[in-house]
């Protein structure tokens, strides 16, 4: 019963009269569209000979636009219902559906499965929606295997950050942090927690 | 980066600035970032509603169709030394019709119109009904890859206003000064 009040509050608060939880869920689509073959803009730049100048950009442009006419797009859909306030991230290689009870995950060389979840697998973190945690948030940085999940819990200032181990499936670090704070990722994938009064690296 | 002066620098590694790069005119065409890659190299900019209101009301007899189509469209920019750069655009709503109908196959049209009607919030013909009813949400990854989240706002969250955790998915430092 407790797990489904702090649900309740966490999908909008208290029902109106008549009104029932799945009534405020939503229909969901994923559209996903990933380009056939990277497109490097600085390497087209070099390949083709291209000097920093303000003339250039129009150039290149076209240059773009010719690669990307001669790839054929890979596309996707996924449809599903949840929570409104529910969320996605993405990166090279995995999407992340974030729900308040866990993390769903596709990788994104498998063709998803329309209308199913046959494909997806989950984050093996334990969440007690009971005792008033949820999964508020997800993060990815430039590397694909980890991925920052941010725990809450009900009423409480304090969050917790797992650093994931996308190949192990368990986590790297755990960080206990005083709202408010700020997630940073540097060009290597390293993640930095700024607090008010202090910066932490990971590894 | 400048986001609202629509400008940025290029500094070489010794410090020294390389280049000033204005992309305002691009801001113009295609609307602001909406979405940025971890890289923060790869950019989806979009038309905001704001924009889109402006244009309704500027351009007489404009259809509720252009409207929808002009939400839609999302613009894939690439960042670099050498400037702003227009990669692709992609249509979702025709992207999504295109795809359920290629893969309904030799049924495609009678999947399609299947979809439509299961979807009706979001196939309405009216702009505001669509504005009303579903709500866009853009990812792009470091390789372009795009992802587009939609989603129908059930009736009871439709004129309700989002909760505070909502509005904040995690603690911001802006108030940490007050």
């Amino acid at each position: 019963m407790l797990g489904l009040n702090i649900r309740q509050e966490l999908m909008g608060g208290a029902l109106r009269r008549g009104q029932t939880l799945e009534s405020r869920e939503s229909e969901i689509i994923y559209y996903f569209e990933s380009a056939s073959h990277d497109l490097d803009v600085q390497a087209v730049a070099e390949e083709n000979g291209l000097r920093c100048n303000h003339c250039t950009r129009e150039r290149l442009e076209r240059l773009c636009a010719e690669y990307a006419k001669n790839e054929l797009p890979q596309q996707q859909l996924y449809e599903t219902h949840g929570s409104f306030a529910e969320d996605f991230e993405v990166h090279d290689k995995y999407l992340f559906l974030r729900k308040f009870t866990g993390v769903c995950y596709y990788d994104l060389k498998e063709p998803f499965e329309v209308s199913g979840e046959t494909n997806g697998q989950h984050l093996n973190i334990a969440v007690d929606l009971r005792g008033g945690k949820y999964v508020k948030d997800i993060r990815t940085g430039r590397d694909p295997e980890t991925v920052a999940v941010i725990l809450a819990q009900m009423g409480q200032d304090m969050d917790t950050i797992l650093l994931w181990d996308m190949q192990n499936n368990n986590e790297l670090q755990i960080f206990e942090v005083a709202q408010p704070y700020e997630i940073l990722w540097d060009s290597r994938g390293s993640m930095y927690i700024v607090e008010s009064d202090k910066v932490i690296i990971s590894n | 980066m400048k986001l609202t002066k629509s400008r940025y620098k290029v500094y070489s590694q010794n410090g020294i600035l390389i280049n000033v790069v204005d992309f305002s005119d691009l801001t113009k065409k295609y609307g602001g970032p909406v979405a940025v890659s971890p890289d923060g190299l790869n950019y989806i900019f979009k038309r905001s509603e704001d924009e889109i209101d402006l244009r309704r009301k500027s351009t007489k007899d404009v259809k509720g169709t252009e409207l929808i189509q002009d939400h839609f469209t999302l613009s894939v920019m690439s960042l670099s030394i050498f400037g702003v750069c227009h990669i692709k655009d992609i249509n979702v709503y025709d992207a999504v019709k295109e795809y359920v109908r290629t893969a309904g196959g030799e049924r495609g049209d009678k999947a399609l119109r299947a979809f439509e009607k299961k979807y009706s919030w979001l196939f309405a013909k009216d702009y505001d009904t669509v504005l009303e009813k579903c709500r866009l949400s853009i990812k792009i990854s470091d390789k372009l890859d795009v992802c587009v989240q939609i989603t129908s706002k059930p009736a009871s969250q439709a004129h309700v206003p989002p909760t505070y955790n909502q509005l904040q998915p995690h603690g911001s430092l802006d108030g940490a000064a007050h």
